[in-house]
């Protein structure tokens, strides 16, 4: 097992990511009243969406994680980070995730728009 | 990508053996379900404790979908006595992921047996298999209208209620002792033979969800934290949804407060008034939630006193902050709620937050997700409190009593400081015990670092044990020198049994300090 290659590769994706905008994180605005619980309605249809819903946003749309949207990260590099891990990030194996759905997760956050939020900032 | 000569091998196996195996499984199995390239074992590979990477390399990783496939796997192993580590869904985060206990041994995912065989929303029971997620199952209770809550751990969405009830894991609703609140299991035995515990093994029984106990000796327990055989269903209850919801927040200022926190809450605990695994999360826990240290501390060592007291001013957080919550009509929540109200003033200190002060805000809302059920990855927020990705769980037993949670806070404030490290640490409320959560974090990129982190849980191993105090489940790294703090008798009996069960040994040698 070679781990060489496994960081050599990481490193080449910290490169490309370093070159696609800030990692600014996201503390939410307090708010008072009553707390909101998801519900049926946010369970997605798709399979890809609901990895991205569910799993990514999870994280990079909290705080958790730096924000990943509207930055054009190379899809590459975003599936390499997804298998590996890096960090702070857990890894996720193909029976997690498999290789087609991961795909488009890659696709979806490659192509997004910033959210509103980060615009904001 | 693929290089056969270069695999992880367990001990005592040669590679010709193990190339035969793998020629074996994947025969079984599909060439596509037996996992060995680099880039296909990377995952499996991600580890957080302070252990080498190497140490924990898998040989490789194989993918079974039924009880037949985990049947053969488990033949070929004894066959070419190569061990295997069974995983559900394999996110035993800081307490060695998906990795084996040792090194070569080959990964059993069973992430893709995922059904959820059976939701009786009668008697508010689930039959699953182990690569179900809490997320599935929570989307599955969501789309069907059925009015249950689950029990889940933090890493809820991508964890899973087979793997984390197997390891004795814990949540936060009334239910959040898992595996008392778990009926039935199915066993695939190193032999081959498929156990069905408890009422399962009675022809036609219906009953199998329903009593735990079935007749004899209780088996289901020597299933949990062992390598006596491979789950391959298991049975829960779950919670029906109550009318009412009331979670809430005590902030104490001071750290000694710890004391008169435990005191307070263990008849509120003990007479059912606070009837959920509530916690106390000291500040460092609290605000990692929603702050990188950075933004106070830029320092490498230990957060200074000054520090957090300034992040307690700023951020609006306690020394110590309890969440618990309350469940029923909203007449008992309601009387609930006095006598919580009344046992607070009691106390003479402790400011009461509600959900109508807090609204959505952070760490308050995932503390309320998680009290009913529900998925956030919020408390992920702890790997950015350091950063670099290093953590091990240090969950000493203590007695539920003040003067005992008191000591073993300064106790395992005094080894971390000794180490730069921090105190992050939780008391999960249990009956009459606490789970004295610590979560010893390091940046795992820096060597130095790392090799603290180490010398730092041996010494909380130790330091503890020496005053009778042993953590409740402990990260692949530790497992021998736990298992040692059970003293010798409970050591020969956990072997006499492997020996009896897998006298091969194939099934996740070293977990729990077991070997055959
Ligand atoms: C931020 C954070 C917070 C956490 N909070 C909690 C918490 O609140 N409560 C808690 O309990 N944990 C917590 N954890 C630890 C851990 O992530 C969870 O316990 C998680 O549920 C375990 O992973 P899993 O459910 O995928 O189980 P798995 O990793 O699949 O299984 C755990 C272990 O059980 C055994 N096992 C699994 N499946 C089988 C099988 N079919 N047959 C035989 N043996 C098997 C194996 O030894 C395996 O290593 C936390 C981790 C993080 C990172
Ligand atoms: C449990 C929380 C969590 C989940 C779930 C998660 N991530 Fe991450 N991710 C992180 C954290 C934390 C980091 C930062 C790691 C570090 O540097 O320590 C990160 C980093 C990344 C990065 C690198 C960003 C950068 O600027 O360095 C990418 C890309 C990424 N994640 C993509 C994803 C995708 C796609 C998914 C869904 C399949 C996902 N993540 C799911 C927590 C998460």
């Amino acid at each position: 097992m070679s781990r060489k290659s496994k960081y050599s590769l990481l490193a080449v994706a910290l490169v490309a990511l370093a070159a696609c905008g800030s990692t600014s994180d996201t503390t939410q605005a307090p708010g008072k009243g009553k707390l909101t619980y998801l519900g049926k309605e946010s369970i997605p249809k798709d399979k890809a969406e609901m990895v991205f819903q569910q799993t990514c946003m999870a994280c990079h749309a909290t705080g958790v994680g730096p924000v990943i949207l509207g930055r054009d990260l190379p899809p590459e590099a975003i599936k390499l980070f997804v298998r590996h891990g890096n960090r702070a990030m857990p890894a996720f194996t193909e029976a997690m995730i498999d290789n087609e759905t991961l795909d488009r997760v890659a696709e979806m956050v490659s192509k997004s728009k910033a959210p509103a939020t980060q615009a904001a900032q | 990508m693929t290089d056969e000569t270069q695999h992880a091998l367990p001990q005592g196996v040669s590679p010709a053996q193990f190339e035969a195996a793998l020629g074996q499984l994947r025969a079984l199995l599909g060439p596509e379900n037996v996992l060995t390239s680099d880039e296909q074992l990377a995952p499996y590979t991600k580890v957080m404790m302070s252990d080498p990477d190497e140490k924990h390399m898998p040989g490789a990783a194989v993918l079974a979908t039924s009880v037949e496939q985990v049947q053969g796997v488990l033949k070929i192993c004894n066959q070419f006595k190569t061990p295997v580590w069974p995983i559900s869904t394999g996110r035993n985060f800081g307490y060695g992921s998906a990795a084996p206990g040792t090194r070569g041994q080959i990964v059993l995912d069973l992430k893709h047996m995922n059904k959820i065989i059976e939701v009786d929303p009668v008697l508010c029971t689930a039959l699953l298999e182990p690569g179900v997620t809490y997320q599935q199952l929570w989307n599955y209770l969501k789309e069907n209208d059925i009015p249950l809550w689950l029990s889940c751990p933090a890493p809820s969405a991508i964890a899973g209620p087979v793997g984390n009830t197997l390891d004795r894991g814990v949540g936060y609703t009334p239910y959040g002792e898992h595996f008392m609140m778990q009926c039935g299991m199915e066993v695939v035995l190193a032999n081959g033979e498929v156990l069905r515990t408890g009422m399962g093994g009675v022809e036609k029984s219906n009953t199998w969800q329903a009593f735990k106990w079935g007749y004899g000796p209780y088996l289901d327990g020597i299933f949990t934290q062992s390598n006596y055989g491979v789950v391959t269903k298991l049975g829960i209850w779950l919670m029906p949804q109550p009318p009412a919801y009331k979670p809430f927040c005590i902030q104490y200022e001071d750290e000694g407060d710890i004391d008169t926190i435990v005191e307070m809450l263990r008849p509120l605990k003990l007479n059912n008034i606070v009837p959920n695994a509530a916690v106390i999360a000291n500040v460092m826990w609290e605000a990692a939630a929603v702050i990188p240290r950075s933004k106070y501390y830029d320092g490498t060592g230990t957060t200074p006193k000054e520090v957090l007291e300034e992040i307690k001013q700023k951020e609006g957080m306690g020394a110590w902050n309890v969440y618990a919550a309350l469940y029923g009509t909203p007449e008992q929540v309601e009387v609930n709620w006095n006598i919580v109200k009344k046992a607070v003033e009691a106390t003479g200190k402790g400011k009461l937050i509600t959900e109508e002060d807090t609204g959505d805000r952070e760490p308050f809302r995932y503390r309320a997700q998680l009290m009913k059920g529900d998925m956030t990855l919020q408390e992920f927020g702890l790997y950015r409190w350091r950063g670099g990705g290093g953590s091990m769980w240090f969950a000493p037993v203590s007695q539920a009593k003040g003067s005992e949670t008191k000591a073993q806070m300064e106790l395992a404030q005094e080894i971390l400081n000794e180490y730069g490290l921090d105190y992050v640490a939780e008391f999960i409320v249990g009956m009459r015990d606490m789970h004295h959560i610590v979560d010893v974090l390091f940046d795992r990129s820096d060597p130095g670092e790392t090799a603290r982190a180490h010398e730092c849980f041996t010494k909380l191993l130790s330091e503890f044990g020496k005053r009778g105090y042993a953590v409740y489940r402990v990260n692949t790294g530790f497992m021998e020198q736990t298992a040692d703090l059970y003293g010798k008798v409970k050591r020969d009996v956990d072997q006499t049994l492997k020996r009896a069960l897998d006298p091969n040994g194939i099934i996740a040698p070293g977990k729990s300090g077991i070997f055959v």
